[in-house]
C-alpha cells in the first residue's frame, strides 16, 4: 500500500461526490492513452493502476487474468472461433466520441430508430456518436431519495472506494474468477458496472434503471454487477435497451453476482439488443438464501453471439428462483441462452420459462439445468420453453439438463418447437390483418407471458421491434 | 445403451417405448436418438422407469430434425419415478431442429411416489409395500 | 364440391342444411378464402365484385365476417387490444375513443353473457365453445360485417346462450340488412332466427331449396335419401 494512499483515497471520494458520470478513472485528463488493443499482464496492470485501486483488487485482476490465459474456450455453445483476443480493446477508450460521425451509423440502425420514435438525442447516444446521455435534473433527486433510505446505488468503481468492506464481502465469491474463462477474463479486466445495497426491511418500489435508461457504465464491454439486498428487502432492477445499439466493440463479457439475503427479492432485468458484430457472453448467478426469491427476466434480441445463463443457487430452505426468458434470433444470429437453477435445500423452489423465436436463418438455442442435490427433499421445478421457427433457413435447439440426486422431489420439463399455426394466421387475416401483421400479432402472443413481466416502455418496444423484424422479413 | 433410429424414408412412422426398472445398486445409461431426414415422418419416443433406492439412471434423449424434413412430428417423454433413498437420475431431453414445418415437443419428469396415491390403496387394505409396488405397476402400464 | 349456384342478399338469411360432410363447412371456408379450399372452377361474388382471387383479409375489409365453428385460441393475443385494432381498421369516421370502446366492449360483453374477467384474457385461452362463439359475435359488433357466415354457431351452445346469439344476430340482420349464411345440423337456431330461403346440400351439392317448411321436412324425416 502505497504512502499516498489516504490521499488519493480522498481526493477520489471527492471526484466521485461532484461527477457520477466518470468512467472510473481518476483524471482522464493526465493519463493520455493511446489506442492500444490486445491483452497482457501489462495493461492489466495499467487498467489498475488508472483507477488507482488497492492491491488487493490489483491482485485479484493478476490472478484472473492468469486464469484467463490457463483455461481452455468452452466446447459446447455457440461458436467462438472468430474472437480475435488480441484484436480487441480491454479498457475503456476516451470519454470524447473518437470523431464518430451520424453517417457512420448503419442504415438498418438509423431505420429502426426512427420508426421507434427515438429522439436524436438520444438516437446519437445510441449509435455511439455522442458519450453520454443525461438526464440530470430528473435523476438526481431520485438519487436523493434512495440514499436518505440507506440505499446505495452507485457504480462499480464508486462502490470500491467508499463501501470496500461491502463490496468484498460477495465481490468474487459468488462467481468466482475461476468459474469460467470469460469471468476470469472480466475479473482482469471488469469497469464500471452498478452497486446495490438494499438494507434491511427496505422495499424499493421504483424500478432502478441503469440512470434512467441508458449510462455508460453499463454498456461498457466488462460491467461488473454487484446487488446486495439484505433481509426482508425487495429491489428490482433493470438495464439495457430495446432499441439497437451500435457499437465497436465486440466482445462484451459481464459478470452480475447477486447476494439474495433471508426473507428478501430481487428482481433483475435485462433487455439486450447489441448491433450483430457483438458477442455477448454473461455470467450472472444470484445466491439465495432462507425463504428468498430471485427473478431473472431476460431479453436477448442483438448481437452476433449471445451465451447467457442466469442462473440462481437455492440454498436457503423455501428459497425460490425464477427464470423468464425470451430470445429472438434473426440473421446471422444465434442465442445460446436459458439458465441454471441449483437446489441445495429444502422446499426449495423454481421456474424457467423459456420462449424463442427463429426467423431468417437464425439460430436460437435453450441450454438449461436443474440439479437437486441429496438433501433437497421436497425441492421442485418446472420448465417450459416453446420455441417457435418462422421458416426453413431458422433452427432451433433444446439442451436441458435434469440432474437429480435426491428421490424426494418432483421435476417436469416440457419443450415445444412449432412455426406460426397457419389457423391462427387465417383466423387473423379473416378479421382484416395482412399476413405480416398476423404473424407479427401471433408471435406477440407467443412471447407475452415473458413481455407483460417488463416495465411498460419496454414491453411497448420490444412488441414493436418484433412486428418490425417480421414486417422485413415476410418479402 | 444407445439406440439409434432414422427415418429417411417419406411417410416413415416410429413408436419406441422403453420401460425398465433399475435396481438397487445398478447405474444404467440409456440414450435415445431419433433423427428425422424424409418428410412426412412421424416419431414418438417413450421412456418410463422406476428407479430403486441406490439405483442411478442416466438418461438421454436426442431428437434431431434435418433440414428438408417438412411435416414432421416429432415427440420425446422421459418419464422417472424414483423410489426410497439414494436413488437418482439425471434426464436430458435435447432438440435439434432446423425444419420449420415441424411439430415436435418432449417432456421429462422426474418424481416421486404420490402420497395421496399410497394413501388411498393403503386405505383399501394394501401394505406399503404392496401399494407401492402397485403404483409402480400403473406407472409403467400407463 | 360441384355446382353449388346461391346469391345472399342483403337482409336475408339463409339457412345451408346437410349431413356430416356435405360440404358446407367447405364452403364457408371457401368463401372466407382459408388457404386449404381451392376453387378450381366457378366464381365468388360480393357486392358485385369477384373475390374468388383475394386474401382473406381482403374479403374481410370488404365486409365479410366468417364465424368459425371451432375458433382457434391464439393465447397472449389480449383480446381488448386485438378488438381495439380490428375497430380502428373498420370504423373510420363515427370513432370512439379507447375509454369509450372499452366500456362499450364491456356492455355488449354482458348483453352476451360472457363472464366477467374473460375480456382480460388472451383471445379465447382456456375459453369453452360457448364462450368462444360468443367471441365470435362479440367481434361482429365490433367489425360491423356486410355479410355473415355462421358455420354451426349452434353445436355445443346451451338453450340460453343459442338465444343470446340468435336473438343478436337477429338484430343485426333487422337494424342493419346484414346478410346472412347460417350453416347449421339442427333446427333449433332457427326458431330464433328464421330463414328467408333454406339450402339442404348434400355431397357437395344442391339438392333441395325452399323456405322454412324444408325444415320441418327434415326434423320429421332427416337428411336421409328418400328411396
Amino acid at each position: 500500500m502505497s504512502r499516498f494512499a489516504p490521499i488519493k483515497e480522498e481526493s477520489k471520494k471527492e471526484k466521485w461526490e461532484k461527477s457520477p458520470y466518470e468512467y472510473g478513472f481518476s483524471s482522464p485528463e493526465k493519463h493520455m492513452f493511446k489506442a492500444k488493443r490486445g491483452l497482457n499482464e501489462e495493461i492489466v496492470r495499467m487498467i489498475s493502476t488508472m483507477k488507482s485501486e488497492e492491491e488487493k483488487m490489483r491482485n485479484f485482476r493478476l490472478e484472473s487474468y492468469k486464469i484467463f490465459l490457463e483455461k481452455k474456450m468452452p466446447t459446447w455453445g455457440a461458436d467462438l472461433s472468430t474472437i480475435d483476443f488480441n484484436n480487441i480493446f480491454y479498457y475503456v477508450k476516451a470519454t470524447k466520441s473518437e470523431g464518430k460521425k451520424w453517417g457512420d451509423v448503419p442504415k438498418e440502425i438509423k431505420d429502426t430508430y426512427d420508426k421507434l420514435g427515438i429522439p436524436q438525442a438520444e438516437k446519437e447516444y445510441l449509435g455511439g456518436v455522442k458519450a453520454q446521455y443525461e438526464s440530470e435534473v430528473i435523476y438526481g433527486s431520485l438519487l436523493k431519495k434512495l440514499r436518505d433510505k440507506g440505499i446505495i446505488f452507485c457504480g462499480m468503481d464508486e462502490a470500491l472506494v467508499k463501501y470496500p468492506d461491502l463490496v468484498w464481502s460477495h465481490f468474487g465469491k459468488i462467481v468466482p474468477k475461476g468459474d469460467n474463462k470469460f469471468a476470469a477474463l472480466n475479473s482482469a479486466v471488469w469497469s464500471g458496472g452498478s452497486f446495490i445495497y438494499v438494507p434491511k426491511g427496505v422495499k424499493v418500489d421504483l424500478p432502478l434503471q441503469a440512470y434512467f435508461r441508458i449510462n455508460t457504465q453499463n454498456m461498457g464491454q466488462f460491467e461488473r454487477t454487484l446487488i446486495i439486498v439484505d433481509e426482508g428487502a425487495f429491489v428490482h432492477y433493470v438495464e439495457g435497451c430495446t432499441a439497437p445499439i451500435y457499437t465497436t466493440d465486440s466482445l462484451h463479457s459481464a459478470v452480475v453476482e447477486i447476494w439474495v439475503a433471508k426473507n428478501a427479492r430481487c428482481r433483475y432485468t435485462t433487455i439486450q439488443n447489441w448491433s450483430t458484430n457483438v458477442y455477448n457472453l454473461v455470467t450472472k448467478r444470484a445466491w439465495v438464501e432462507e425463504k428468498g426469491i430471485m427473478e431473472w427476466v431476460d431479453g436477448n434480441l442483438g448481437s452476433k453471439i449471445t451465451m447467457k445463463y442466469p442462473s440462481v443457487i437455492l440454498a436457503g430452505k423455501g428459497a425460490h428462483g425464477e427464470i423468464l426468458s425470451v430470445a429472438v434470433a434473426g440473421k446471422g444470429q444465434h442465442q445460446d441462452a436459458g439458465g441454471k437453477c441449483i437446489h441445495l435445500a429444502e422446499n426449495t423452489t423454481s421456474r424457467i420459462i423459456s420462449k424463442s423465436i427463429s426467423l431468417n436463418g437464425g439460430r436460437s438455442s435453450y441450454r438449461g439445468m436443474i440439479q437437486m442435490n441429496k438433501g433437497a427433499k421436497n425441492a421442485r421445478s418446472k420448465v417450459v420453453c416453446d420455441a417457435l421457427i418462422l421458416d426453413n433457413e431458422s433452427r432451433s435447439d433444446t439442451y436441458p439438463v435434469n440432474k437429480i440426486m435426491e428421490s424426494e422431489v418432483t421435476l417436469e420439463h416440457e419443450a415445444t418447437v412449432s412455426k406460426i399455426g397457419e389457423e391462427q394466421l387465417f383466423y387473423l387475416m379473416s378479421r382484416g390483418f395482412e399476413e405480416h401483421e398476423a404473424e407479427a400479432m401471433v408471435v406477440n402472443g407467443f412471447i407475452e407471458p415473458i413481455v407483460k413481466e417488463l416495465p411498460m416502455e419496454y414491453s411497448v418496444e420490444l412488441n414493436r421491434l418484433i412486428s418490425l423484424q417480421m414486417e422485413g422479413s415476410v418479402g | 445403451m444407445r439406440y439409434f433410429d432414422v427415418l429417411d424414408r417419406m411417410g416413415q412412422s416410429k413408436d419406441i417405448k422403453k420401460f425398465l426398472v433399475v435396481k438397487s445398486g445398478e447405474s444404467i445409461d440409456i440414450e435415445t436418438v431419433m433423427q428425422f431426414k424424409a418428410p412426412k415422418t412421424r416419431g414418438n419416443t417413450l421412456i418410463k422407469a422406476v428407479v430403486m433406492p441406490g439405483g442411478k439412471l442416466n438418461l438421454k434423449g436426442v431428437i434431431k430434425i434435418d433440414k428438408g424434413a417438412e411435416l414432421v412430428e416429432a415427440f420425446l417423454r422421459q418419464s422417472v419415478l424414483l423410489i426410497g433413498e439414494n436413488s437418482m437420475a439425471t434426464a436430458i431431453p435435447e432438440l435439434e431442429i432446423e425444419s420449420n414445418e415441424v411439430r415436435a415437443s418432449h417432456a421429462a419428469a422426474i418424481g416421486r411416489v404420490d402420497e395421496e396415491q399410497l394413501f388411498y390403496l393403503m386405505s383399501r387394505g394394501l401394505s406399503q409395500d404392496e401399494a407401492v409396488k402397485s403404483i409402480i405397476k400403473a406407472f409403467l402400464n400407463e | 364440391m360441384a355446382d353449388i349456384g346461391l346469391e345472399l342478399n342483403a337482409g336475408e338469411v339463409m339457412a345451408l342444411m346437410g349431413p356430416n360432410g356435405s360440404g358446407k363447412s367447405s364452403l364457408a371456408y371457401a368463401l372466407a378464402g382459408h388457404p386449404k379450399y381451392a376453387v378450381d372452377k366457378g366464381k365468388m361474388f360480393f357486392d358485385k365484385k369477384e373475390i374468388t382471387e383475394l386474401t382473406p383479409n381482403e374479403r374481410a375489409m370488404m365486409g365479410l365476417f366468417l364465424a368459425n365453428q371451432a375458433p382457434v385460441a391464439i393465447p397472449g393475443l389480449g383480446i381488448k387490444s386485438f378488438l381495439w385494432q380490428i375497430y380502428k381498421k373498420f370504423e373510420n369516421e363515427k370513432r370512439m375513443d379507447l375509454v369509450k370502446f372499452r366500456n362499450w366492449l364491456d356492455d355488449e360483453a354482458e348483453k352476451l353473457q360472457l363472464k366477467n374477467g374473460l375480456l382480460e384474457r388472451g383471445l379465447n385461452d382456456g375459453f369453452s365453445g360457448g364462450e368462444r362463439k360468443k367471441m365470435e359475435v362479440l367481434q361482429m359488433l365490433v367489425s360491423k360485417p356486410k355479410y355473415i357466415i355462421l358455420d354451426e354457431i349452434d353445436s355445443g351452445l346451451d338453450v340460453d346462450a343459442l338465444k343470446i346469439i340468435a336473438l343478436r344476430v337477429k338484430k343485426m340482420v333487422k337494424e342493419d340488412k346484414v346478410g346472412v349464411l347460417i350453416i347449421t345440423h339442427y333446427s333449433r337456431i332457427l326458431n330464433y332466427l328464421k330463414a328467408d330461403k333454406v339450402v339442404i346440400i348434400e355431397k357437395g351439392k344442391v339438392k333441395e331449396m325452399g323456405g322454412m317448411e324444408l325444415v320441418k321436412k327434415i326434423e320429421d324425416k332427416g337428411f336421409e335419401e328418400k328411396k
